[in-house]
């Protein structure tokens, strides 16, 4: 009886110890570089890479390029997809690039920029590619990572940030918000952080404004797609009409102009505040609350199943020792 | 008396060994005062959703799933994103006999999403998550047919960066 019981706590001990997820996380400080380089000189930077996790980890390192997508304002590129004349992957060097860290441990990152004589002006970006190493063999296994951006301004003549409206289409968002997708491509060399003004006009009657502001920039050679919806109250018949897109930079200079015409084929609702901008999220200031958690609650069943082994051994060994008495 | 020794001891081991593990520590809420004046400069932390066992897969149908721990982000950025996509060079997108895609793949892209209901392909769109420090992952695999039987696995890489 008491090695049976014995034998089903330890089973039961182990097997909650085993099933334990592990979770692999990477935190990183200092985790951009955006800086101004001359030709001809050398930089180096330091970036501190900690295992968050728990457990111990292994820790990989690359340097790849950086660009955009049509609905990604990063993408990390490896090396064969890094064709851009802007990228910067080809200047900086990373140490190290392989390492392991214990629980909670940290090790410095130290990224070399080294700008060839000759270099031409403007923008220079690539991504300094964080990550850890996926162990677990499950069907689908998921890495931690950061993708530290680099973006170097090489000194020079006038950096050029021309940009173009490229296509512009009304949405079907949902319950029929009016909204325009604009896509934007920066054919520059230096990359553009693009505030989106859409006016919504029938004829030279101005019906309805939006604006997209993310932040994010565009990298030279790629494009980007902003949903603006228009603000407002009240609705739009269904019609056709025209959209005056103004792209200006952070310092409110024009980029690009251009006028689409539209139909909208149901009448559209205007949305009565501004969300399409990325807002800025809780976590700015002063208290960041990292949270863990998720469908099940781990830590109730775990405390449960403690709990009740714990009594089952203690009605065990009282029973025992009535029966010695 | 031995006897009754050798269970208090067994007992303060499995109660060690289980107050020990990673998922009584993980699910412990952090909190971080500040920005990280440890090592200075901004900060981020990602730690991706737990991994997604899908088990025998549905021929003819779909498999779904969904990480039993959601993920999460913090730092100390005004603005931040986290995008999770298969980052494999060869055949992104696709569960494959190889890890690096050099095997046998699937014929459809697995998707993936924050929510059961907003899923896409694995490797482009992905899943971008904006204004949030919670990470659920959700996951569907189509399986065909003409699909040759054998185990298939995709790594989804979950990427952050601050502005």
């Amino acid at each position: 009886m008491k090695k049976a019981f014995l034998a089903i706590f330890l089973a039961l001990g182990l097997v909650v110890a085993l099933a334990a997820p592990v979770f692999a996380g990477v935190s990183v400080y200092n985790g951009k570089i955006e800086q101004t380089v001359s030709p001809g000189q050398t930089y180096t930077y330091t970036m501190t890479v900690q295992n968050s996790s728990d457990s111990p980890a292994d820790f990989g390192v690359e340097v790849d390029g950086y660009g955009t997508s049509a609905n990604q304002d990063f993408v990390v590129l490896s090396p064969a997809d890094d064709t851009s004349p802007e990228s910067a992957r080809t200047m900086l060097t990373v140490t190290p690039t392989a390492f392991h860290l214990e629980a909670n441990a940290t090790q410095d990152l130290t990224v070399t920029a080294t700008i060839p004589p000759g270099t031409g002006a403007g923008g220079r970006y690539a991504i300094i590619f964080i990550h850890t190493i996926a162990a677990s063999g499950q069907q689908v296994a998921t890495v931690s990572a950061v993708a530290a951006r680099v973006l170097l301004t090489v000194t020079g003549n006038t950096t050029d940030t021309t940009t173009q409206v490229t296509a512009l289409a009304p949405t079907a968002a949902v319950n029929n918000t009016a909204g325009v997708l604009v896509t934007l491509n920066d054919s520059g060399n230096y990359y553009v952080k693009p505030q989106v003004e859409a006016t919504l006009m029938d004829g030279s009657k101005i019906i309805a404004t939006g604006t997209v502001d993310t932040g994010w920039p565009i990298i030279p050679g790629y494009s980007r797609q902003y949903q603006v919806n228009f603000t407002g109250s009240g609705t739009i018949p269904a019609g056709k009409y025209q959209v005056a897109v103004n792209v200006k930079d952070g310092a409110g200079n024009l980029l690009a102009q251009s006028t689409y015409p539209v139909q909208f084929t149901t009448q559209q609702v205007l949305q009565t505040t501004t969300t399409t901008s990325a807002a800025a999220p809780g976590a700015s200031t002063v208290t960041v609350v990292q949270k863990s958690g998720g469908s099940i609650n781990w830590t109730i069943i775990i405390v449960a199943i403690i709990a009740g082994v714990i009594i089952i051994a203690l009605v065990v060994l009282l029973l025992q020792k009535r029966k010695t008495l | 008396m031995k006897n009754r020794g050798i269970t208090v001891i067994l007992l303060i081991l499995c109660l060690t060994a289980v107050l020990a593990s990673p998922a009584m520590a993980a699910q412990k809420p952090v909190t971080k005062i500040g920005a990280c004046a440890n090592y200075g400069g901004t900060y981020i932390n990602v730690t991706a959703p737990h991994d997604i066992n899908l088990g025998v897969m549905t021929v003819g149908g779909f498999t779904t799933g969904h990480s039993s721990v959601d993920g999460s982000v913090s730092t100390d950025a005004s603005t931040y994103q986290v995008v999770a996509t298969d980052q494999k060079v060869l055949l992104a997108g696709y569960m494959n006999t190889v890890p690096d895609g050099s095997g046998t793949k699937l014929t459809d892209k697995l998707q993936i999403g924050s929510s059961p209901g907003s899923l896409d392909a694995a490797d482009s769109p992905g899943i971008t998550y904006t204004d949030t420090t919670d990470l659920p992952f959700y996951v569907s695999q189509h399986v065909e047919p003409g699909d040759v039987p054998g185990y298939y696995s995709i790594t989804i890489t979950f990427v952050g960066t601050y502005q």
